[in-house]
């Protein structure tokens, strides 16, 4: 009798249901050994990254990994300003175009500091559905959401996904004009509403080009149809307080990420496509390995890579998401920069590779793995936390992001070369066990039985490399200490030269199935509390939800993590640098202090696993002249 | 050859493996050459979010009327969807109270000619009969438009897994406050789905559906009326 091992495994969830009907308990079948903890019918996974997914009993097609080059998405081209259309003005247009009924723009509000920063690059982007979209060969053509490069046709010029790279130059304004051209409502294939808002992870925006979910005053999403210009002014925070007029180089944000942000459609609408890199560069971070900091040199060395999760039906081979479920969802097919496990020749010398965890309910531990000798541990230099240059590098053979966190790392593949027996192949391998959306099980699977991301191909012999080395100054070879500054002057701004305005504490729970913070319920119309302006608060955040974990962002500034459970988090830590998204494991509490600088408005705090945020694990603040002294809001 | 050879072996593993209740210890021995199955598009994306999530399961209402879930309630219809017990107090009065306030919120689109339904099904069917829903409709006021749900115990079950009223821990599974936590609201003909708390501020929800249905379609449309919160009217 021959099976292929899917239809075996289907029919196992068919007859799981069945069993499910006759009235076999849970409590039955875990007792049997026939049911795992997550729900499914026992499973065990290996390393062509089918690890046990979530998504209503979904198992995606076996897929040979390593087919497809990685995907370098292109970089947002310049436009000039006729190109865009109608004059992005400071205000909106909120004019009335009859073709559709609805304003111009979608914007609601005015641009807060463009005055001051005129623009100075142009840049425009179409979201529209790709209908050919192929992750893998053996997988039929198929749609995704995307955005393209700017041009008027699609034909020419598809939304691809993850969307081009947008590449910004500190003190170099950005307008960006989004376009909705998503499909109409009932032609989603299953799951994606056609309005949108982007939110830049973590610019210092202004709440008018920040892609918040909700605003108290109005509603942040745009329709099909409708433009939204955001507004990037490339200062550092500061700008407008502490450190005018360009604020404080040590505040620097290298690695973000763009993504959709419509209150309870994120998920979806991110999973299905809504995401791609944003880098950005200053005089010291250059991108050009001859000058400044020599980081490998952008775009051959130093490459944005993003991670997502997915299921495919069986059936059809089509990309599935289950908008009905609760808990969250992990894929059981591991896509990098919108292919399936792809692999990337390399030359033997370093790269720089920028790993944002793309989401939606995934954390990884990522290690460098060597499929042919399995007992090797391969370092790695991690320069950033979330994407902000870190201290001093740290050394380490694996780490740990959650959704929506970025870790830019090197990857000397000369040294590797040297050192470990001059390996043909090498696999980015995430070794973090989860088997379902409530976090990871905190098991760490041995080498080579992981989830395989990209496998690096070493080709030729070792070439010149005069871009930065980080391990001669990399902890623990050179013990850390709060002053250090291998990347000065971007680094840490100090934190002990201000005392906090005052403490919040907030307690991320659920009551009766029901996300709460602090007890109470999202809402899009009100704020929690008001923080003053230019100022500094110490933040505890609290998990009291039992076994769930929950990676929480908060927008505007990045933040400072004091201490981890009790812990002081320490020099040599990569949690020891700026942050915008914290893993709140189970039972967790983390202390952190962050500054609110420059603008007014309202931003949210929200846990970045995107099923959760649409099932309101979120809370909105403002900022404000005056603050509120709410310690538990 | 020997990949072919692998599978096989595989395959074999897998049908003694299963000689139980169908279970299954499958182990991915990584790439596998040969041919991937042939896939198909047997049904629209539509059909497969019915067939998926929207069974046609027969029901009865609390006013005794037998229906059919999908053919009947949900079809091209916008609906609220929601999970109760009226024998898990004070919790299933809570909510249910809620609803009732959004009833008032969403005015004349819920019921008559208006666009939305609202559904609120028991978990509890043995004891939910259809006169103790109605007795609970009753109770709480709730006005036509809005149906209490009931049916045969393993129906009920059927649809609660469908529509994803359930969780992967077995204690929240077995809650019928957790099962009750949520509120569902869907368009069926546009698949768009979506969740709010079925405890939350009355008002804050009637934002989030509207935000999702649009405006009322028997009301002539302010171009401006997506920015503007007020486009649910305060309580009369």
């Amino acid at each position: 009798m021959r099976q292929h091992p899917d239809k075996v495994a289907r029919r196992a969830l068919e007859h799981r249901q069945a069993i499910l009907r006759e009235g076999l308990s849970r409590r039955d079948l875990l007792k049997m050994g026939l049911l795992s903890s997550s729900g499914f019918l026992v499973l065990q996974s290996g390393l062509s990254a089918r690890a046990k997914g979530s998504g209503g009993g979904v198992l995606s097609p076996r897929l040979t990994p390593f087919v497809e080059p990685l995907t370098i998405m292109p970089v947002l081209p310049e436009r000039t300003l006729g190109e865009l259309g109608p004059t992005p003005n400071i205000s909106p247009n909120r004019a009335v175009n009859p073709a559709t009924g609805l304003p111009f723009e979608g914007r609601t509000e005015a641009h807060q500091s463009r005055s001051a920063y005129p623009v100075r690059k142009y840049l425009a982007t179409r979201m529209g559905a790709n209908t050919n979209v192929r992750p893998h060969p053996d997988l039929p053509p198929q749609t995704f959401w995307g955005y393209n490069k700017g041009g008027t046709d699609f034909a020419t010029d598809p939304a691809v996904s993850p969307g081009p790279t947008i590449v910004a130059r500190y003190g170099s304004p950005v307008l960006v004009r989004r376009f909705n051209d998503l499909p109409p409502p009932g032609q989603n294939g299953g799951f994606g509403v056609p309005e949108v808002d982007t939110h830049l992870h973590n610019f210092h925006s202004a709440t008018d080009s920040d892609g918040g979910p909700c605003n108290p005053v109005e509603q942040r999403f745009f329709f099909r149809g409708q433009y939204y210009d955001y507004f990037y002014n490339m200062q550092y925070a500061g700008f407008a307080s502490t450190h005018r007029p360009a604020g404080d180089i040590r505040e620097a944000l290298g690695t973000l990420w763009y993504h959709d942000h419509r209150v309870d459609h994120t998920a979806e609408n991110v999973y299905k496509g809504l995401a791609g890199m944003f880098v950005a560069f200053n005089e010291f971070d250059t991108g050009d390995e001859t000058t400044g900091l020599r980081l490998p040199g952008f775009p051959d060395f130093d490459i944005p890579i993003m991670l997502s999760d997915k299921l495919f039906d069986p059936t059809t081979g089509l990309l599935y998401f289950d908008t009905f479920g609760l808990d969250g969802l992990v894929g059981d097919t591991f896509l990098v920069n919108g292919t399936v496990q792809p692999f990337l020749e390399v030359t033997k010398r370093r790269y720089r590779l920028r790993i944002c965890d793309g989401g939606p309910s995934r954390f990884y531990q990522l290690f460098l793995t060597n499929p042919d000798n399995l007992g090797q541990s391969i370092p790695v230099w991690v320069i950033s936390s979330d994407g902000n240059l870190l201290p001093r590098p740290v050394q380490a053979t694996s780490f740990r992001l959650g959704v929506a966190e970025r870790n830019d790392v090197i990857v000397d593949f000369a040294k590797i070369a040297e050192r470990f027996g001059n390996p043909s192949r090498i696999w980015l391998e995430n070794r973090l066990e989860q088997v379902n959306g409530r976090g990871p099980t905190g098991k760490i699977l041995p080498p080579g039985q992981g989830n395989a991301l990209i496998e690096f191909r070493l080709v030729g012999s070792k070439v010149v490399d005069t871009s930065f080395d980080p391990e001669p100054v990399s902890f623990p070879n050179v013990p850390a200490a709060p002053d250090d500054h291998v990347f000065g002057p971007i680094g840490l701004p100090p934190i002990d030269n201000e005392t906090p305005r005052l403490t919040r504490s907030f307690r991320f729970e659920r009551g009766n199935g029901q996300w709460q913070i602090n007890g109470q319920f999202m809402a899009c119309t009100d704020f929690r509390f008001t923080v003053q302006q230019n100022t500094m608060e110490r933040w505890i955040l609290k998990n009291n939800s039992g076994s769930w974990q929950h990676p929480v962002h908060i927008h505007l500034e990045e933040f400072r993590i004091l201490r981890h459970n009790g812990q002081p988090v320490l020099p040599g830590s990569v949690e020891y640098g700026r942050k915008d998204t914290v893993k709140l494991g189970a039972g967790d509490e983390v202390e952190l202090v962050m500054r609110f600088r420059d603008y007014k408005g309202a931003y949210p705090m929200h846990c970045h696993n995107t099923v959760h945020e649409d099932h309101a694990m979120m809370l909105l603040w403002n900022v404000d002249e005056v603050g509120d002294n709410k310690n538990e809001p | 050859m020997e990949a072919v050879s692998r599978r096989k072996a595989l395959t074999m593993g897998l049908a003694l493996a299963g000689g139980g209740v169908g279970a299954v210890a499958a182990r991915d021995l990584g790439p596998l050459m040969g041919s991937q199955p042939g896939f198909h598009h047997p049904e629209p994306a539509r059909a497969a979010m019915q067939r998926r999530h929207l069974p046609n399961v027969p029901l009865v209402t609390h006013e005794g009327y037998q229906v059919r879930f999908y053919d009947d309630l949900v079809r091209d219809k916008r609906v609220l969807i929601n999970y109760i017990d009226t024998h898990n107090l004070p919790n299933a009065s809570v909510v249910t109270a809620n609803l009732a306030l959004l009833q008032r919120l969403l005015r004349s689109r819920v019921g008559g000619k208006g666009d939305i339904s609202m559904y609120s099904i028991t978990s509890n069917p043995r004891q939910d009969t259809p006169d103790v829903l109605g007795a609970w409709a009753r109770r709480h006021q709730a006005r036509p438009g809005w149906l209490f749900l009931t049916g045969e115990p393993g129906e009920v079950e059927t649809l609660r897994r469908s529509l994803g009223f359930a969780y992967a821990d077995p204690a929240d599974d077995a809650d019928p406050s957790a099962i009750g936590a949520i509120l569902k609201h869907g368009n069926e003909a546009e698949m768009r789905w979506a969740h709010c708390q079925a405890q939350a501020d009355a008002r804050q929800v009637a934002l989030r559906i509207v935000a999702d249905f649009g405006p009322d379609p028997s009301v002539p449309r302010d171009p401006q009326w997506f920015c503007s919160n007020s486009t649910v009217a305060p309580l009369p």
